[in-house]
């Protein structure tokens, strides 16, 4: 009934359109486009203060107070988000989301049970509620007590469970994860990683993953994104960037991973560091750290080239300037 | 090889109140190692494990329970403050989090200028020296904690722990909170003062990566016992214990 | 200190201000001397709870003077206290007058002061039922009331230190005694404690003693409550991680506390300070008010406002007697705008 296998999966869920984010002094997000399919995992890879994480909330509307979508559409299978006002319908229900620390996002008044019903939007009784519950928290990996625990009560890998049901519940198509791997411990984490994917199939889920973990993109998820200062500069599938990545800081990312030296290997590191929003240079944002910088690279903005079903903004690649 | 730590039968004990009973939780039971002098020493293990706990006994900054702590062929594990503190220049620390590891009231040239002893002038020279040696220009010497990033904070913590000359620096964690691409900057540094002032590091962290690419020998722990020690390719390519098998079989 | 006005400027103008008014407070009180026309004991008897003066610059015939004046007023109905202006007497307010021979600060012998009439009166604030000049007795009231508030302050703060400090960074049996010790302390309510340590002196003590009784009362009040908060914020503060990292260099314990862990609790205990200063100066004012604290005829913003308590007439015909309890008022409130923007202001992040 559900194609599983890649080839199957050709409806679009979610479609960005040259997004921009900021407000009048500075703009965040610049130019975000992507498609994310059914049952299929994106990951949005960067360093912090790359946007990553900003581009979820631009996705779920929930941006904070001074920053706005200046520019752009996002559809949401046949919604247009960017024009749709009355995103509680739509948040928790078709589009789930989740966190970093569990233990910050879960009430520690509350028992799971009690948090989890909370978000269930359908009409039914207190008895049916808890039946949807207990059956999802066994599909997580929890057991039914849990119902009755108090976070506090609860391990890291535990509580990220919770959420992770929590944010299921009302059977969404989409899951927005923003770094939920990067506050556990290794074996923990293995473990969601797992569930996630497992979770792709039995709920026909599609997933974007924010991470900071290039190796963690590339295991996880079928087509990576890589962002720089706000903009993508590079986006394919997820073998091919990364082990033949083309955009210079992409190269340079996968470099710094100590995995691929030898013991004690000077590491090839990126000099100096990410720009801050408020004083971004002037055309390619990373042209102040790359080896191969040209004049171009200095004024303008470049646009999207497609190389072999990827695509990467560089101008080492071509002249296309960003319109 | 020349022996620099030695540790025998180590254990710290904390007392927990929860749920109306008092639990005895096992920071560090009965650990049992040695670190050559001149090696990287890598601490392996997930969070609860007690590694972090054992850098901060290693030194003295926390107390242990049992146990002994030889330093050099002292026994140092209730050796009076007063007298420790003239060993205390040898062997320093590196923590995790470069947000809360520096006084936030104090400028950064004087964080490290506090190891330092000697005249005004000496120790203003040799603070500047130690900021030019970690790659931080003397006109930052002024500025607060805050006005800095994260991996440029980093480098101060790194600049006060040489300020007093040590032989033996303990890393505790101390890339985790910044992004790969300083990381990678960050560790060079490492292994360049290594080189420079042949220095030996405990290195203690949660990923087996990181550790692969810089100890000698590593020590992996789980719920405060250290289970297995060895050689670094030796672990990684023969685990000999169930849990550094699962592990090492978890990095992805 | 430059740094943190500056900064106090742009981020809470109300703050600023509060911060201005206060020092222009302890000025007026520093320089009752010379700014009061009159001196505090003063008795006017023809001229008992006389109205506020009037400052005039157009007479009744509509003539501008230059220099502003006031005019000659003179009891009509005693037993009403009512006044009436008698408009042909012009009397100009002078600058640097000369008047009675008083004492500047104790020290100086003056007989000039800064504003004042050759004839007629100026009561600014008009006059008690004495006939004394309140403004007068509201600036030398002033210096009772603000220096206890800040003396009382400066003793709680040493001690709530020294106890909160040693409690907080030696810990076990030390830090248990004091904590007990404090907690006897604090298990008294203020106010009855307050009344009972002054009962237990005798009543008729000379100004200066009383002075200094009360001083030390509000202190001995006082000191707990601070000591509880500094030792929770140095225990605290005692496992940061650049702590750790100072008594790794071998930082002497002595240094680590002064250096490291006091100055971290500034951002919190200034601001409780600053705060709790209102609290010494209701203290004093509610001693005053019982008849237990200064006693006339000198005077204190308290006592001043002792004479309204169930006096209703009073109110009703004279409300310029309330006026010390605006200023109290106002003392109170610039300490809170002043507490709150420092709060902001103390956190190195800002600066």
């Amino acid at each position: 009934m559900f194609l599983t296998q890649k080839t199957g999966k050709m409806e679009k869920i979610l479609t960005v359109k040259n997004i921009f984010v900021g407000n009048e002094e500075i703009k965040i997000l610049r130019n975000i486009n992507f498609e994310v399919r059914k049952k299929e995992i994106v990951s949005i890879v960067g360093e912090s203060g790359c946007g990553k994480s900003m581009t979820l909330r631009a996705i779920i509307k929930l941006l904070p107070k001074n920053l706005k979508i200046l520019n752009g559409e996002i559809f949401f299978e046949n919604l247009k988000i960017t024009e749709y006002n009355e995103m509680e319908k739509i948040r928790g229900k078709r589009i789930g989301m989740i966190f970093q620390e569990p233990s910050s996002y879960l009430n520690p008044l509350f028992t799971i049970g009690n948090q989890i019903e909370e978000g269930i939007k359908e009409n039914i009784g207190k008895k049916e509620k808890k039946e949807k519950i207990v059956k999802i928290l066994k599909e997580i990996g929890l057991s039914p007590d849990v119902y009755y625990s108090y976070p506090h009560q609860l391990s890291g890998g535990m509580q990220q469970r919770a959420m992770i049901a929590m944010a299921l519940i009302n059977n969404p198509d989409l899951l927005l994860a923003d770094e939920p791997t990067t506050a556990l411990d290794v074996t923990t984490a293995s473990g969601i990683i797992k569930l996630l994917k497992d979770l792709v199939s039995i709920y026909n889920l599609s997933i974007i993953f924010v991470t900071h973990d290039i190796s963690l993109a590339k295991y996880i998820s079928d087509k990576i994104i890589v962002m720089y200062a706000g903009i993508i500069v590079e986006k394919g599938n997820s073998e091919q960037v990364y082990n033949n990545p083309l955009h210079p800081y992409t190269q340079k990312l996968i470099n710094c991973l100590p995995e691929k030296y030898s013991k004690r290997e000077r590491i090839k590191t990126i000099e100096g560091e990410v720009p801050s929003f408020k004083n971004l240079p002037y055309g390619c944002p990373f042209s102040t750290r790359c080896e191969y910088k040209k004049r171009i690279c200095e004024e303008k903005i470049p646009g999207e080239i497609v190389i072999e079903n990827r695509i990467v903004r560089c101008f080492k690649y071509g002249n296309i300037v960003e319109s | 090889m020349e022996i620099l730590w030695k540790v025998e039968n180590l254990t710290k004990e904390y007392e927990v109140k929860s749920e109306f009973k008092k639990i005895r939780i096992n920071a560090l039971k009965n650990v049992n190692l040695e670190i050559f002098k001149g090696e990287v020493f890598g601490l392996a293990g997930e969070s609860g494990s007690g590694k972090t706990t054992f850098g901060k006994v290693l030194i003295r900054l926390i107390e242990p329970d049992d146990g002994k702590i030889i330093y050099k062929d002292i026994d140092i594990t209730r050796m009076p403050e007063k007298i420790l503190k003239k060993y205390r220049k040898n062997f320093q620390i590196i923590f995790q989090d470069p947000y809360k590891s520096l006084n936030p009231r104090i400028p950064c040239g004087l964080t490290v200028m506090e190891g330092i002893t000697g005249s005004k002038k000496e120790k203003f020279e040799k603070s500047i020296e130690l900021l030019n040696l970690v790659g931080l220009k003397k006109e930052r010497f002024y500025d607060y904690p805050h006005q800095f990033s994260g991996g440029e904070r980093q480098r101060i913590a790194i600049a006060r722990a040489l300020s007093t000359n040590p032989e033996f620096i303990v890393c505790d964690e101390p890339t985790s909170n910044l992004d790969v691409s300083i990381q990678g900057q960050i560790l060079n540094l490492f292994i360049d003062l290594k080189e420079k002032f042949n220095l030996t590091y405990l290195f203690i962290t949660h990923n087996l990566k990181i550790l692969r690419f810089i100890s000698d020998r590593i020590g992996i722990m789980y719920r405060g016992e250290i289970v297995e020690i060895g050689k670094t390719e030796e672990i990684f390519t023969n685990p000999k214990h169930p849990y550094t098998e699962k592990l090492i079989k978890s990095e992805i | 200190m430059k740094s943190i006005l500056k900064r106090l400027k742009n981020k809470n103008f109300f703050s600023y201000c509060s911060f201005w008014i206060i020092i222009f407070l302890y000025f007026l009180a520093i320089m009752a001397d010379f700014i009061s026309p009159y001196p505090y004991n003063k008795q006017f008897r023809d001229y008992p709870l006389c109205p506020p003066t009037r400052i005039h610059f157009f007479d009744h015939n509509k003539n501008f003077h230059l220099r502003p004046f006031v005019y000659e007023i003179k009891l009509v109905n005693p037993a009403l206290n009512q006044y009436e202006i008698v408009k042909e007497k012009i009397c100009p307010i002078y600058f640097f007058v000369k008047g009675e021979k008083r004492k500047i600060l104790g020290i100086f012998n003056s007989e000039r002061y800064l504003f004042g009439t050759k004839e007629g009166k100026i009561f600014l604030f008009g006059t008690d039922m004495h006939g004394r000049d309140i403004f007068s007795r509201i600036l030398y009231g002033a210096r009772i009331s603000l220096s206890i508030g800040i003396i009382g302050v400066s003793i709680s703060f040493f001690f709530g230190f020294l106890i909160g400090g040693i409690s907080g960074y030696f810990g076990g049996k030390i830090d248990n005694i004091l904590m007990r010790l404090v907690e006897i302390f604090m298990m008294f309510p203020a106010f009855y404690l307050m009344l009972s340590l002054r009962a237990v002196f005798p009543l008729n003590l000379s100004s200066f003693q009383i002075y200094l009784l009360i001083v030390i009362i509000l202190s001995l009040i006082g000191w707990a409550g601070l000591a509880r908060i500094i030792r929770g914020m140095v225990l605290s503060i005692k496992e940061e991680e650049y702590v750790l990292a100072a008594r790794a260099l071998g930082v002497s314990t002595f240094k680590i506390i002064f250096k490291h862990i006091i100055p971290n609790t500034f951002s919190y205990s200034i601001t409780a300070i600053t705060l709790s200063i209102p609290g010494y100066i209701l203290g004093e004012s509610t001693l005053s008010l019982l008849g237990l604290g200064i006693q006339e005829p000198y005077p204190s913003w308290g006592n001043m406002l002792s004479v309204c308590i169930g006096n209703l007439r009073v109110l009703s015909s004279a409300p310029w007697m309330l006026t010390p309890g605006f200023f109290i008022f106002l003392t109170i409130i610039c300490f809170n705008f002043l507490g709150d923007g420092l709060r902001d202001v103390l956190d190195p992040k800002n600066w």
